[in-house]
């Protein structure tokens, strides 16, 4: 399956949701689609999933309209919305046996459900009602009908959301595993899950892509951009004010017996910091700053 | 897509809901005294088995009726089905699809509901009359009850659709349309339960009547101002199925 998505924009009312994206996604991916909150994650993931009508722009599925090809992508996609709701007054294989019927999967119906309660840890609790659930394991129920037809493209927005740490490096694997013949395309704020799964990153911002590539690549603009630095009682006030400034963001402070250590992140490292090999959670936050002067630093 | 499980499930999710059943209790209750207080003397000096005894029984059960069956469509619009429904449209069905399948829940729901005051009134009739022919009760369920049911159906949906506030409003409005005596504030034409019809032919034929026996006539413009009913029922409900909305 390919994906090409052409200058789109979404609009409400006066504000940009999304500006102007240009994107090609191919079979196989495990996309990590990162960005604060409001940056334009979910638009883009409903956009999609043809649950939202673009501005501007277009979305082909294999090289035809997505407005012409609606049907034939929801044969083939996997969704899991941000806010979702299930039908909580039936049981947990009665749901998916409704929506394994929506999707118009006919054949082993019941060995699929089985083996999709399997998969997500769900099987005894199959025969309780959702209602009864925890928001934990309705999660679950939401990623067991998203999986429920093998879909080609898999869209899951902060699915680990809810999950103990178990259960979201299980998920993590889950949908890696997935991704070996399909398009697997993770939203998440969880930088931790993008990092251990994902062969491509999309980091996007104020409804622009700031970043398109693998996650080494985008770590290796911010070598020389992090550092960390021990500060004192008395000057602590101080170094908080330089923060306040825009001169450096912190990303982590940890309380030692001599003072406070902060990790920071830089456009302009000053050389009173001790230079460090950035995580990704440090590039990511580099190319925020980086991007939030309205720059197509990274594309 | 297997339509027949799809029903099932909605269905089920309606039946087996405490809104439900505390409704159909309702029913039950409002049919029970209007059997035992209203209709066992017959409706003005007819017999109790009567056919107009019957439009009277068929005229105070179903304004309730019809607006269990609204209020039950709420479901289809309240803030946890449109959460459900970020799910529900994902998967390859098309909005009319989806409106048509719960129309026809609703249509199921509805022949359940109108089934419980049918029933108790026929073991009624049978139980203190000994009286089965039950043939003569066709004409008053056609023409009272599923008139107003079409077009409520389709006016609910087309309403619910927009917001599902006007769906609350239009609870009590419908109710209050069939319980009160509106013939001197609504025009004739908005008879959607017939109870101005009732009131006239009640009128026209019974009052100083010479025969012990009157059969209930049904003049034409009755029956088209039925069929007319039915007709904007079923052209709301194909707006409702073909109008897709997508932001």
């Amino acid at each position: 399956m390919e994906i090409r998505i052409q200058n789109l924009s979404k609009k409400y009312k006066d504000i940009k949701a999304l500006n102007n994206i240009n994107l090609t996604i191919n079979t196989p991916a495990m996309i990590g689609l990162i960005g604060p909150n409001g940056a334009g994650k979910s638009t883009l993931m409903k956009i999609l999933v043809g649950q939202l009508i673009p501005t501007e722009g277009d979305v082909l599925i294999d090289g035809i309209s997505l407005s012409k090809r609606e049907k034939y992508l929801k044969e083939r996609l996997g969704y899991l919305p941000q806010d979702f709701g299930l039908y909580e007054e039936l049981r947990v294989e009665e749901y998916l046996d409704y929506m394994a019927s929506l999707k118009g999967i006919k054949r082993n119906r019941k060995e699929v459900i089985k083996r999709v309660l399997i998969t997500t840890n769900l099987e005894e609790k199959s025969r309780i009602k959702i209602k009864t659930l925890s928001g934990g394991q309705k999660q679950r129920v939401g990623i067991a009908q998203a999986i429920l037809n093998s879909p080609e493209l898999l869209i899951v927005d902060e699915p680990t959301v809810g999950l103990d740490p178990e259960e979201r490096i299980k998920f993590r694997n889950l949908f890696s595993e997935d991704s070996i013949d399909k398009i697997v395309i993770l939203s998440t704020h969880i930088i931790e899950d993008v990092e251990s799964i994902c062969n491509l990153i999309i980091v996007i911002n104020k409804g622009k892509v700031l970043f398109i590539g693998e996650p080494s690549e985008l770590v290796k603009k911010a070598i020389d951009h992090v550092g960390v630095i021990e500060v004192t009682g008395n000057n602590k006030e101080k170094f908080l004010e330089r923060e306040l400034k825009g001169e450096f963001k912190i990303t982590s402070t940890v309380i030692t017996p001599t003072g406070t250590r902060y990790r920071v992140v830089s456009r302009n490292l000053s050389s009173s910091f001790e230079k460090v090999v950035p995580s990704l959670e440090d590039a990511y936050i580099y190319c925020m700053l980086e991007g939030g002067e309205d720059k197509y630093v990274f594309v | 897509m297997n339509n027949i499980n799809l029903l099932k499930y909605e269905i089920k999710k309606i039946i087996m809901s405490k809104k439900y059943f505390y409704m159909i209790f309702l029913v039950m209750a409002l049919t029970y005294d209007s059997l035992t207080r209203l209709i066992t003397g017959g409706y003005y000096g007819t017999a109790p088995f009567s056919e107009w005894s019957y439009t009277f029984f068929i005229q105070l059960t179903s304004p309730l009726v019809i607006s269990v069956m609204i209020f039950m469509m709420t479901n289809i619009f309240n803030e946890k089905e449109l959460r459900a429904r970020k799910i529900l449209f994902s998967a390859p069905i098309s909005q009319g699809k989806y409106y048509l399948l719960k129309s026809t829940s609703i249509i199921v729901m509805f022949i359940i509901t109108a089934l419980i005051p049918i029933i108790m009134s026929f073991i009624y009739y049978k139980v203190l009359f000994n009286y089965n022919e039950f043939s003569t009760f066709i004409r008053p369920i056609a023409l009272f009850f599923i008139p107003s049911f079409i077009f409520f159906l389709g006016l609910s949906m087309t309403l619910g659709k927009i917001n599902i506030k006007l769906l609350y409003g239009l609870i009590p409005i419908t109710f209050l349309l069939g319980t009160i005596d509106t013939t001197n504030i609504l025009p004739q034409w908005l008879d959607i339960f017939g109870a101005h019809f009732l009131k006239i032919s009640t009128f026209a034929e019974l009052f100083g009547r010479e025969k012990e026996v009157m059969s209930l006539n049904i003049p034409n413009s009755f029956i088209y101002s039925r069929l007319t009913f039915i007709s904007l029922g079923i052209l709301f409900l194909i707006y409702t199925c073909i109008k897709t909305e997508k932001e």
